[in-house]
């Protein structure tokens, strides 16, 4: 085989030059398969270098760290009817840590953030790399399958007309809880999966006892690349220029307007402030 | 009229899995609370949801109270705990349908102020502090028993699906107006396919604490008369297991309709929330109340009869029944022995010994013998019943019958000799 290319390239570009370029060609090659196989993600993970400064804060974080474990049932009932909470989240590498839902710290935006949840993958909001344009896909976080852009998708509205909502009775759809819009680079998934070797390797450094600096190191540069907060509402909830092409992710043109003139979100974009207090008879004017 | 058919409606499609109109909201709450999914892990690891199913709540037994009735603080967002807080004893808008007036769970409040269960949360109750009430209150809280199902049980829709059918055919015979059948059509009829719980439920609702031997050791009870605080008998922390060996326990655990259930003996009449403890005398299990409690429902109406008293002292919730699956030794057990049904047993048992041997004997030798035995009352059972003279008397006779001669063989006689017969003839 080596022959054989060696032999056509001579042939295309003359003696010595031959050479050069297939080792250019195979350097190519290489450097391509190695970009194949890592998701963006993994390649940011892979490039950081951690300051002390950020070690430091780490080591901190891990040391302080007060694990909260989900409580079952209690002896005193909720009063109001509960839906069963699904394993959707599951499959997350995030969650590996992180509970599910995850988002407990603002008091305003924690439940909606983690209704969003629901449809909406991790790294959608949290991994957005400067100057490097990201797709948006459907994905099965089952299998990391890309699942076909279809309007049923979008579960909380199923109308297809104004004139159809008050006399709806169309079914909510039986969407499948594992789909979620994730974020593609070149063709290529960016979210890890649980299965993946660094996932599990993730997981056995943070079941080791101690280990307080290899625990700390690792979860500081699995959070390097992401943000913290995620982005404002209105990145989605807008017309215009939005985070997420709705149209392509499937939605149909009633579903993508009401989506993004969401009221909810309007109500979010008066606050000022984290700790803002807002009359709810204002809010509904 | 549209307020019973629209319950009607949401109640037949609550368990049809299908989207359903938009529910009036006048506070707009639903605007936030009707998204799903919107829950999150508090810092006890609580999960807590603000997630309000819409079409449930409407079928609810609360669906016509909106809801600012019950959280009526709430005027921000974000929501401050404290406003959220629902007193269930407050009244709410909905209006009785006879005379209007407001309704409001204040009598239940009343009765469990003066029961057993008196420290139980009925207000400041929040999503938040489930956990602080499980750890700081040994009485159940309101919402400890009642959470907010559907105002048709499911259990009852067959039943509430035929009797609606008919309201309008039915009813509407004589109550014409459409005002009378919208205000009160719902409310008959929700009471005509019967009460909510079977005897099932309602025990399994006492089971859930009263079962826990752990739970129940730990509480502290209070005389009626002193105040003073004690710790439970065994009796009291094993009621429920004890219960569950009666005849009542077994009945109702098998599904009878029959077996008196927990709320019948302690709390029979009113709201039956006011269950006193068994040394009040108000209490419906007071010894002094127990003829009237038993007597109730036509169950044990002979209880009442103060000859009958001595029945209202079985104890329902006797230790010794614990013990029944376990008979290995019966006679070693103490209880047995110092019963008087157990030592007036053994004299019954030996005479009817003694008659089993007797009827033995004489099946064995006697039976084909036809003779009076006058010592056992053989000949006074033929005089009295059947009319024959005494046996001496008969005696008598058969003597009698004996020594006379026959009359008639003797002329026979003489006219075969003689062809007269003594008087010459």
């Amino acid at each position: 085989m080596y022959r054989f290319m060696l032999k056509t390239f001579t042939k295309i570009y003359g003696g010595r030059h031959g050479y050069v370029s297939l080792l250019v060609m195979m350097l190519l090659t290489l450097l391509s398969g190695v970009s194949r196989a890592e998701s963006l993600y993994l390649q940011a993970i892979n490039s950081v270098a951690l300051s002390d400064e950020q070690l430091q804060a780490s080591i901190k974080k891990v040391e302080e760290h007060q694990p909260v474990s989900l409580r079952g049932e209690l002896e005193v009932p909720p009063f109001h009817k509960r839906t069963s909470v699904n394993a959707a989240l599951d499959n997350s590498f995030c969650t590996i840590c992180h509970q599910s839902p995850p988002h407990t710290k603002s008091i305003r935006s924690r439940t909606f953030m983690n209704m969003h949840t629901q449809y909406i993958a991790c790294e959608t909001c949290h991994f957005r790399p400067k100057n490097q344009p990201l797709s948006y896909q459907w994905q099965d976080t089952r299998d990391a399958s890309v699942v076909r852009a279809v309007p049923k998708l979008f579960r909380q509205l199923m109308a297809q007309k104004p004139a159809d909502t008050a006399t709806s009775v169309g079914a909510v759809a039986a969407k499948n809880p594992f789909f979620k819009i994730s974020p593609f680079y070149q063709q290529q998934a960016i979210a890890l999966h649980r299965d993946s070797v660094f996932a599990q390797e993730t997981q056995k450094i943070w079941q080791q006892e101690g280990a307080i600096k290899k625990k700390a190191t690792r979860r500081a540069i699995i959070h390097a690349p992401l943000s913290e907060k995620g982005p404002k509402c209105q990145a989605c909830h807008r017309d215009g220029d939005v985070l997420l092409d709705l149209t392509q992710l499937g939605a149909t043109a009633y579903q993508a307007d009401k989506i993004q003139n969401n009221i909810v979100a309007q109500f979010f974009s008066r606050y000022t402030d984290a700790e803002q207090r807002i009359r709810i008879m204002n809010l509904l004017r | 009229m549209l307020r019973f058919y629209v319950l009607a409606f949401f109640v037949l499609l609550s368990l049809n899995g299908v989207a359903s109109p938009r529910y009036s909201d006048p506070d707009g709450c639903l605007s936030c609370h009707a998204y799903q999914g919107l829950d999150y892990i508090d810092a006890e690891g609580v999960l807590r949801s603000a997630t309000i199913d819409r079409s449930h709540y409407a079928s609810s037994l609360h669906g016509s109270v909106p809801c600012k009735d019950c959280h009526r603080n709430t005027v921000d967002y974000p929501h401050k705990v404290e406003n959220t807080e629902v007193d269930c004893s407050e009244s709410c808008h909905i209006e009785e349908p006879s005379e209007g007036v407001k309704y409001s769970h204040d009598v239940i409040h009343d009765e469990m102020d003066k029961s057993v269960h008196a420290g139980g949360w009925y207000k400041g109750l929040t999503g938040g502090n489930r956990l602080e009430e499980i750890a700081t209150e040994q009485d159940p809280s309101c919402r400890r028993c009642h959470s907010n199902t559907l105002y048709i049980a499911e259990t009852q829709l067959a039943n509430f699906k035929e009797a609606f059918d008919h309201a309008e055919t039915e009813c509407g015979n004589c109550h014409q107006g459409k005002a009378w059948m919208g205000q009160f059509g719902g409310h008959i009829l929700r009471r005509l396919i019967g009460r909510r719980w079977n005897n099932q439920e309602n025990n399994q609702m006492c089971i859930d604490c009263h079962g826990d031997v752990d739970k129940m050791r730990d509480v502290e009870q209070e005389d009626p008369d002193t105040l003073a605080k004690h710790p439970p008998s065994d009796r009291f922390i094993h009621s429920a297991a004890s219960y569950a060996k009666t005849l009542h326990g077994r009945l109702i655990a098998d599904g009878s309709e029959y077996g008196a259930s927990c709320i019948d003996c302690h709390a029979p009449a009113g709201w039956k929330h006011e269950i006193r403890s068994y040394l009040d005398p108000l209490s419906a299990s007071h010894i002094e109340q127990l003829p009237e409690t038993c007597g109730q429902s036509n169950c044990h109406t002979y209880s009442k009869k103060a000859i009958n008293s001595g029945f209202t002292e079985t104890d329902m919730h006797d230790l010794s029944l614990l013990g029944l699956t376990a008979f290995t030794n019966p006679f070693v057990d103490d209880d047995l022995q110092q019963s008087p049904w157990f030592w007036s047993s053994w004299p019954l048992l030996l005479i009817g010994v003694v008659f089993m041997i007797g009827s033995l004997i004489w099946w064995l030798f006697f039976r084909t013998t036809k003779k009076i035995l006058p010592v056992v009352g053989g000949d006074r059972f033929e005089r009295v019943m059947i009319g024959r003279k005494p046996k001496a008397a008969r005696k008598k006779a058969a003597v009698k019958k004996t020594l006379k001669p026959p009359v008639a063989t003797e002329v026979k006689t003489q006219l075969a000799e003689n062809g007269t017969d003594e008087k010459g003839a």
